[in-house]
């Protein structure tokens, strides 16, 4: 992994009550040029984010004066800072309340240092990549020809109101699709986009991942390969607030 | 409305419904015999008073005019001398109720010889006939006969109508009235079956229905807070325990990558693992005794696939053929059912059979879905073994295999809750663990 991935004096405050953890990982982020600045409480992170710019947000979900998930969401009333939340709460259901209070991914504890390196430049790229942009604050379901995507579950249902289970790379590689109908996207192009919030898609063909998802949307011409070397997503995407039914 | 299924014969509702009808019937039956016998008694005695008054007036006319006797013949009613007593034989069971009220009005008239009044009374063929043998004043028998119906008359086949609607009308209201009770019986068997099933429900309502009933259901409200308060405090504890050794080895595993590569540094990495998956199982474990996640519609063959091609001991580049070849059957099987803890269920089989078969083979049937290894498995008569949590079978066998011996006990509880059937068996190849999935849709 080559180290000038990272950009250039990227700034990261880190919100974790356990003194070791933000020593080790102020350490380790500083080898790859990060600034990482830890703060132990609430109100040390207030008092630091007025005080300063930051990139990147780490939170951690349990802390000692309110938790990480109301902070996460009162930061989204004002801020669009990219946050990651540290959990010790491996349930599937935490992980989803953390996305819909607007954390833009999550770190299960114990993590290494090199799967929160991995993270920390994924949300980077991603939110700066235009096609991510507009999903990151209005948390909104998508649906196309029927079918329902929802963002902050990872979850797909079918016209039917079936759940129809997707791995996290082909969910991804929809959504790359999907929020970008019409254009022709090409492998490699696709491969950039959905790489890095799991780390699998970079083992893993593309076109592998993609006929299985067209099997799981039924087979039909949803996706489209276009001659050429490119795929293109042909149905109409339109947004739905969330907390709408379904 | 199925009238069969209305009226269930092992309920407590159904065995209600049969006993009040049944006491219906026996009561109207039982009236209706003796309010018939009653009416038919009563409306022989009578015409056989009547008659018998008649025939005096008639002796006392005659004793004057002996030759009338050819006019006072009517239809249905006549009336001859005789020389002695002689009669048909009476088929009547009930003539002697006749006698005694027919010879009392005789006295009262002012009849001697009363004692040698007869009377007899035959039904043939519907059709009564009645006779009285008077001694005349003359010193001969005065001997009458009348002819009778002898059935129930219409004022009473219409009373017994109209007794019989009104008897299925107390019926009908009786069964409603019980099938309401018995309503609120099921609903509370139906809690119970809920919170057996690790499902904990809404409390029942305290305040409707007879007094036993509202105590069981505050009792059993109370059992299920109880239960519901044990097992969060269990599982809160789990959680605050398993918060703080996240932290001891987050500390742990930052460290570790800062020490200089060595073959040890992967494997305490790898035991790290290890322990934060043991400590995923318990609360998994303890977290789905009681389940609160929503049902929901899913198809199972995508979800399968998902699992195989995340197996991550299977070569990931040949991902399509992997999941081709390891997933057989069905192409769609969609049923009703907790999403996350049904992958969880499948997870756990597949995870087991990658452990301790080293291989998976997956086969979606129409209403069941197979797991299969190549390994040996365990003997059947073990399963219920394997289920129980903290089971290892084989010691010697498991002991470097990770794990807190809690898969398959979680596996159990999700089919458990499911109303699925889980169940091991040998095969050819190796060893099969089967899900019995309910009706799907």
């Amino acid at each position: 992994m080559a180290e000038s991935e990272t950009p250039e004096h990227v700034r990261v405050l880190l919100l974790d009550d356990d003194a070791e953890i933000r020593r080790l990982v102020d350490e380790y982020l500083s080898q790859y040029q990060i600034v990482c600045r830890a703060v132990a409480t609430q109100a040390e992170l207030k008092r630091a984010m007025a005080s300063e710019h930051y990139d990147l947000l780490l939170l951690d979900i349990m802390l000692p004066d309110g938790d990480g998930l109301s902070i996460c969401r009162d930061l989204r009333q004002s801020s669009t800072i990219p946050v990651i939340l540290l959990t010790a709460l491996a349930d599937e259901g935490d992980r989803v309340v953390g996305l819909e209070m607007g954390a833009d991914d999550y770190v299960t504890k114990p993590f290494s240092a090199r799967e929160l390196l991995a993270r920390i430049r994924a949300v980077l790229r991603r939110t700066s990549a235009q096609a991510w942009v507009h999903t990151r604050n209005e948390r909104v379901d998508l649906t196309f020809d029927g079918w329902l995507l929802s963002v902050t579950k990872r979850t797909l249902h079918s016209p039917e109101g079936v759940n129809i289970t997707l791995t996290g790379g082909e969910f991804d590689l929809l959504m790359a699709l999907v929020l970008q109908p019409g254009r022709v996207l090409t492998r490699d192009q696709l491969l950039e986009m959905t790489k890095g919030r799991t780390g699998e898609a970079f083992d893993r063909s593309v076109d592998v991942q993609l006929s299985r998802l067209r099997k799981k949307l039924g087979n039909g011409d949803l996706i489209k390969t276009v001659r050429g070397g490119g795929y293109q997503f042909s149905a109409e995407v339109t947004e739905r607030k969330l907390g709408a039914a379904g | 409305m199925n009238l069969i299924g209305w009226l269930p014969g092992r309920s407590l509702f159904g065995r209600v419904s049969w006993i009040v009808v049944i006491a219906m019937l026996v009561l109207h039956v039982t009236g209706f015999y003796f309010y018939g016998h009653e009416r038919l008694v009563g409306n022989a005695r009578t015409y056989a008073v009547s008659m018998a008054q008649r025939l005096y007036e008639i002796d006392e006319l005659l004793v004057e005019q002996p030759n009338l006797l050819s006019v006072l013949q009517t239809p249905g009613f006549s009336v001859r001398r005789a020389e002695h007593i002689e009669l048909e034989d009476s088929n009547w069971p009930h003539l002697d109720e006749l006698q005694q009220p027919v010879r009392d009005r005789l006295i009262l008239l002012g009849l001697e010889r009363v004692e040698e009044v007869v009377l007899s009374y035959s039904i043939r063929r519907g059709t009564g006939k009645m006779e009285i043998v008077m001694p005349s004043k003359l010193g001969d028998f005065l001997h009458a006969s009348a002819v009778i119906k002898p059935g129930f008359n219409s004022r009473l086949s219409s009373g017994a109508a109209f007794s019989s609607l009104f008897l299925l009308l107390i019926v009908g209201v009786v069964l409603w009235l019980t099938k309401r009770q018995a309503r609120q019986l099921e609903r509370f068997v139906g809690a119970a079956e809920l919170l057996a099933d690790g499902r904990a429900g809404e409390p029942l309502p305290e305040k409707v229905g007879p007094k036993e009933l509202r105590r069981a259901s505050s009792a059993f409200n109370q059992m299920q807070a109880e239960v519901l308060r044990l097992l969060r405090e269990r599982s809160d504890m789990l959680a605050g325990v398993s918060h703080d050794i996240r932290t001891l080895t987050t500390r742990l595993g930052l460290r570790l990558e800062k020490l200089p590569e060595e073959r040890d540094q992967q494997k305490a990495d790898e035991e790290i693992g290890l322990i934060t998956n043991i400590l995923d199982q318990v609360l998994t474990f303890t977290r789905d005794e009681i389940s609160d996640e929503n049902r929901q519609q899913v198809d199972l063959v995508p979800l399968l696939e998902t699992l195989i091609v995340e197996i991550p001991e299977l070569d990931q580049t040949r991902g399509e053929d992997a999941s081709s070849s390891r997933l057989t059957g069905e192409s769609s099987l969609v049923i009703a059912c907790e999403s996350v803890a049904t992958t969880r269920l499948f997870m756990n089989l597949i995870d087991n059979a990658m452990k301790y078969g080293g291989g998976v083979r997956v086969f979606v049937g129409t209403n069941c879905v197979e797991v299969i290894d190549p390994g040996q498995g365990f003997a059947t008569e073990d399963a219920a073994d394997a289920l129980k949590p903290y089971s290892r079978l084989d010691q010697a066998r498991s002991q470097n295999l990770p794990g807190a011996g809690l898969g398959l006990s979680i596996a159990a509880n999700v089919c458990r809750r499911h109303g699925w059937q889980l169940e091991f068996c040998e095969v050819a190849d190796g060893f099969k663990a089967i899900v019995h999935l309910e009706a799907t849709s």
